[in-house]
């Protein structure tokens, strides 16, 4: 019996020992040592011998089992790690070749720009403020200090639907609108949208743009606030060390008007030949509130005083990544929108 | 506006540093386009040495040089000295402006890389004629040897004001600097900026220019402010001097004859626009301002001999002699009455007009011309007087013995100043400076403006003279001191004010996050024109024929045809976009968001303000994604692609109760559209965009599925948050149904139903087969649907869902007459 016992000992072991992989193996597990397999089944022969042999043939019979337990454990590991081994092996994989392609969606970069300009000035507390494109000669220019046939409507070329109703031809329209919800409260706010100008399409110039403006209105408004508020702006956009540098100009709805310019971006100042080796760049227009324009819109000049600012998202798009040609922007060649990848 | 320098040194000592002076300007408000380098002037003429000299094989008197600038280059030169002298010479490298010699007149040219007696030469070798540093053109300027090679030629001549080397800015002139449309007005900004003196113009010997016989007659409406005369005989026409006709052409304008041309000269440096006539041809030498009368006719002096006079649009303001006008005022001159070779006798016209009178006339006339410019903007009425006396001192260089035989002056004006109060305290606060009343004063004064203490302590009272007509009020005043002094002295601050209470827009905010939906969901956005053309928003209804309510607002101006009206529709530009993009990428997944035109119509039938909805809308065609090694074909969009893009749209925004329904409605095909409904309101169409539509995109043969929905309308609905559903914490059991049914019954209604029998515990239903074919019946089709069960509070039963799979097939069967396959 003993003698069986060792052969099927040596037999259990060197079918082990063949086994090639786990699925070898779990097999090699259900015939001997699950509860009804081979090895199992010698405890049951324990019974069958003479008594005298028989604590002897079961310590035999023990052992055989928990060796065989030990050496399918070590094959197991063993097997275990040749498995992982080859599903690496299989695995291997030239990671220079092209992933596989993704379907991702974008903005536009105007929408970029347009967030990321209006949210500096939302973190400074000016809340968005919209109005009709479609607009009342009116609000875009009489109330704005642009009676008609004033000189300054030279500067802004203008598509009419009627008489007096036009393509809003900056968002200052929106100034009116603002003004006459609010007042007399302050007011702190940012008008996002596109303007139109009746103008042929080129390279330097579009029919519509995105623009920019900021009004803030309140008894204690300064001038200085406005050169506060747009170092701030230049700072977050441009970089800490940014400057402003502020020159006169002309808007009719401003008095005093100014241009805001910065540091050229791409020479820091040196000059170079997109900043026409000025060293600053027109950055926009600035100015406060003429108090026309404060009393079109419903507020006492004598009590508050209001500064406004306003930029074209366009121009900053194509300064920032250097494009030349503005139609670009809406022609929408996914080879170009591609590009922004935000 | 062009300013050459030597005629603004006549009137401010300027410096020469022409850099700072071009900075100053800008800085106060007056922008410079270009500067122009003439001669000697430009940093391109510099100084070289001659290393190598030959004689050209083609031409014996032509030498080829070699010339060190340090850096060498070739110059072809046929000046007879150049083979003797120091070698240091002048060169214009390609860019300068030089003088041109070849020409009668003064002239210039720029200096350009060209190839000479077969050499390509880099450069020029200039004479003093060609330097504008003298008038001697035998040959070319040699200097010493101390001129160090390479420097601008600049710096080794002594300036000299008689110089025709020059240097002309070109300003651009906004509508509040007006007055800088002269010599002389440039000149008082230039003295306010540097706090220098101007050099005003001697008013020559000569009668006063004052009311006499000749006054002229107003106009009744005062649109001619002011009207001065003079009658002047013994005028002999002829060419102006050299140095006027070379300031007119550094100026921009053409010289003609010297009575033009003093007019001309006057304009330019005042900036009062004349006019003169020939006293010979005028009806009646007492001049009247009126309007002119319906179908007038006038031969204006820049019309062609033989062609029609134009017909006068009826009304502008004219010059009228007797009952026949002889220029429209402000604007041009007739030719009838102009000046010509043998005129002797003259009539000359210095008026003032109110600008908005000359924009119309502009405008009605089509004519633009230097006088109507400045009229345009605004001159100064207390010039005409003066630019008479002006024009006559400059005719006596040509004419020593004119005679000045009748005057005249009419105005209805007052050309007295007036006067702002201004405090110091208002300017600070205003400002927020801190600056002294002697700080406030200086920069007025320099600007030419008289101030006095006022009554009030800290007070200034500043008497503005006519020339300065930008200034109304005290905001004026306020900018003006701030440009003079400078905007950099004003501190840089933060609002002091409190934030007002929050005016954000949630129509803004919820909008925005649908764009960032539609950009997770994988679609690209693109921006379009606002302005489309009614070829393009109708191709949309080239399947359904054009509905008679579709009406759009259409421009009065359009630049193209185009974009000739207001986009009624977001998809006729999304398709067209695809259309461009089909040629060279094949998936294009791309969405916009923005507002569309409808137009309202009136009760009295005129244009009024637009609705402007704010839609959404999408297509999708072609694969998914980049076909690549991993998937060479991937799968193409598809309506279910649409489909799911609206649902998880919805399920972005926090919109709730969305369904769909099938419709018909443009652009989309029979059979494959639906529309989006909400509590019975529809907010959109989605579906397969026709082939009829399709083809009049360039997108032929593709399929196009797409969407547009009115956003706007739709978000009101969007809730702010997500509502929260609790996770079932026990199994739940997953079981299935198959029933047949029609062809035209709805999947949403077997939905419906089906979730209406399961009660509290179906948490949803799924179709996951719809079969038609060989087993089934024609016109049936099959139907796979999985109830997924939860009690949500405990373990879901077998048995449960078994009579729960038994009440909802009876359901079924009963209410939508389906076989019900066990």
């Amino acid at each position: 019996m003993l003698e069986k016992l060792q052969q099927y000992y040596s037999t259990a072991k060197t079918l082990l020992q063949n086994t090639a992989n786990l699925a070898d193996l779990e097999s090699f597990y259900r015939e001997h040592l699950a509860p009804s397999g081979k090895a199992t089944n010698w405890k049951r022969e324990i019974g069958k011998v003479p008594v005298e042999e028989r604590r002897a043939f079961g310590q035999a019979v023990n052992e055989v089992t928990s060796e065989l337990l030990a050496a399918f454990e070590t094959r197991r590991d063993l097997l275990k790690l040749k498995d992982i081994a080859e599903t690496i092996a299989a695995q291997a994989t030239d990671v220079t070749l092209p992933g596989r392609p993704l379907r991702v969606g974008g903005f536009h970069p105007s929408t970029l720009a347009v967030r990321e300009v209006s949210g500096v000035f939302q973190r400074m507390g000016f809340m968005p403020f919209e109005s009709a494109h479609v607009e009342l000669d009116r609000n875009n220019f009489e109330y704005l200090n642009m009676p008609p046939d004033h000189p300054a409507r030279d500067m802004q070329d203008t598509f009419y639907f009627s008489e007096d109703i036009l393509l809003r031809t900056h968002t200052s329209s929106g100034q009116i609108h603002a003004m006459r919800r609010f007042a007399p409260e302050p007011l702190r706010i940012v008008l996002p949208g596109l303007c139109y100008r009746h103008e042929n399409i080129t390279p330097r110039s579009e029919i519509q743009f995105h623009q920019v403006e900021g009004l803030l209105i309140g008894p204690n408004v300064r001038m200085s606030d406005l050169k506060g508020v747009l170092l701030q702006f230049a700072r977050q956009m441009f970089g800490p060390n940014q400057q402003i540098r502020v020159r006169g100009s002309y808007f009719p709805f401003t008095e005093p008007s100014v241009e805001v310019d910065i540091r050229c971006t791409l020479c820091s100042g040196e000059g170079c030949r997109v900043c026409k080796h000025t060293g600053w760049l027109e950055l926009l227009g600035a100015g406060m509130v003429h108090p026309a324009v404060l009393r079109f819109g419903g507020y006492d000049p004598e009590k508050v005083r209001g500064i406004a600012f306003g930029l074209g998202i366009e121009r900053l798009i194509l300064l920032r990544h250097g494009i030349d040609d503005i139609r670009y922007i809406f022609q929408n060649d996914l080879r170009f929108l591609r590009q922004f990848g935000e | 506006m062009r300013v050459p320098l030597s005629w603004l040194r006549e009137f401010v000592p300027i410096g020469t540093n022409v850099d700072e002076l071009v900075e100053r300007l800008t800085m106060s408000g007056i922008e410079v386009e270009t500067i122009e380098y003439i001669g000697v002037f430009s940093p391109k003429v510099i100084v070289g040495q001659i290393t190598t000299c030959t004689v050209s094989p083609k031409d014996p008197k032509v030498h080829i040089l070699t010339v060190s600038t340090p850096e060498p280059i070739t110059v072809v030169s046929a000046a007879p000295n150049v083979a003797h002298g120091s070698g240091r010479v002048a060169v214009a490298l390609p860019g300068a402006t030089i003088i041109d010699r070849s020409k009668p007149g003064f002239a210039v040219r720029d200096v350009v890389l060209a190839t000479l007696y077969g050499v390509s030469s880099n450069g020029l070798l200039c004479s003093d004629a060609e330097l504008g540093i003298g008038h001697d053109h035998s040959g070319i300027r040699f200097f010493g040897d101390d001129a160090q090679i390479g420097a601008p030629a600049l710096s080794v001549v002594p300036i000299d004001p008689s110089w025709e080397a020059d240097v002309v800015l070109h300003l651009s002139i906004l509508p509040n600097i007006a007055r800088c449309q002269s010599i002389i007005g440039v000149a008082h900004e230039v003295a306010a900026i540097f706090g220098l003196q101007v050099t005003d113009l001697r008013d020559d010997a000569g009668p006063s220019i004052q009311s006499g016989p000749l006054d002229p007659i107003l106009d009744d409406a005062g649109n001619c402010r002011r009207f001065s005369v003079a009658e002047v005989s013994d005028v002999t026409v002829g060419p102006s001097p050299a140095w006027l006709q070379r300031r007119l052409i550094l100026a921009g304008m053409q010289p003609k004859n010297n009575v033009v041309d003093a007019s001309n000269y006057v304009m330019l440096e005042m900036g009062q626009p004349t006019h003169t006539y020939d006293a010979t041809k005028l009806t009646n030498r007492v001049l009247s301002v009126g309007p002119s009368k319906s179908g007038e006719k006038l031969r204006t002096i820049i019309s062609d001999e033989q062609a029609e006079p134009m017909v006068l649009p009826s009304g502008i303001l004219t010059i009228r002699s007797g009952d026949d006008p002889v220029a429209i005022a402000g604007v041009m001159g007739g030719k009838e009455t102009s000046v010509d070779a043998q005129t002797s006798e003259i009539l000359i016209e210095s008026a003032n007009f109110d600008l908005i009178t000359i924009r119309r006339s502009q405008k009605q006339t089509k004519l633009f011309s230097e006088s109507s410019a400045r009229f345009s903007r605004g001159v100064d009425p207390a010039l005409t007087d003066r630019a008479i006396r002006r024009i006559l001192a400059i005719l006596r260089f040509n004419s020593p013995l004119l005679r000045v035989h009748s005057v005249g002056d009419s105005k209805n004006i007052s050309l007295d100043d007036f006067s702002i109060t201004l405090s110091v305290s208002q300017i600070n606060t205003t400002l927020g400076t801190q600056w002294s009343l002697s700080e406030i004063e200086t920069p007025l004064r320099r600007a030419g403006l008289r101030c006095k203490p006022g009554t009030a302590a800290d007070t200034l009272d500043v008497w503005i003279p006519t020339s300065r007509g930008d200034i109304r009020e005290a905001c004026d005043l306020i900018e003006e001191v701030a440009r003079l002094v400078g905007y950099d002295r004003i501190p840089e601050t933060m609002p002091t004010d409190p934030i007002p209470q929050a005016t954000m827009d949630r129509a803004i905010r919820v909008r925005e996050k649908a764009r960032d939906a539609m950009v997770r969901l994988g679609y690209q956005e693109i921006m379009t024109y606002t302005l489309s053309s009614r070829e393009v928003e109708t191709a949309l209804f080239a399947a359904h024929g054009v509905p008679e309510s579709w009406v759009a607002l259409e421009l009065l101006n359009p630049v193209t045809v185009e974009r000739s009206i207001g986009r009624t529709s977001l998809l006729a530009g999304l398709l067209g976009t695809l259309g461009l993009n089909a040629r060279h990428t094949n998936g294009c997944h791309l969405f916009e968001l923005g507002l569309v035109i409808h137009p309202q119509s009136s009760p009295s039938g005129g244009v009024i303000l637009p609705k402007e909805p704010v839609h959404l809308a999408m297509v999708t065609s072609g694969p998914l994604t980049a076909p690549s090694m991993h998937e060479p074909e991937p799968r193409r969009a598809d309506i279910a692609d649409v489909i799911e893009t609206i649902r998880e749209f919805a399920h972005l925004l926090h919109l709730d109760k969305i369904e769909f329904e099938p419709a018909t409605a443009p652009p989309f095909q029979q059979g494959a559209c639906g529309k989006i409904v909400r509590e019975g309101q529809t907010f959109g169409y989605f579906g397969l965009i026709h082939p009829q539509v399709l083809g009049r995109f360039d997108l032929g043969g593709r399929m196009v599925a797409g969407a547009e929905l009115r956003l706007d309308a739709l978000l009101a609905h969007a809730k702010d948050h997500a509502t929260f559903r609790e996770i079932p914490r026990f199994p739940g059991i997953d079981i299935d149904i198959a029933i047949i049914v029609p062809e035209e019954m709805l999947a949403g209604t077997i939905v419906t139903t089906a979730t209406a029998a399961g009660g509290d515990l179906v948490c949803g239903v799924e179709i996951f087969d719809v079969y038609r074919g060989a087993q089934i019946q024609a016109g049936q089709k099959a139907i796979a649907l999985r109830l997924k069960l939860n009690a949500r509070s405990r373990t879901m039963q077998m048995e449960e869902a078994i009579d729960l799979r038994q009440r909802v097939a009876a359901a079924l069967r009963a209410e939508l007459n389906a076989v019900v396959r066990e």
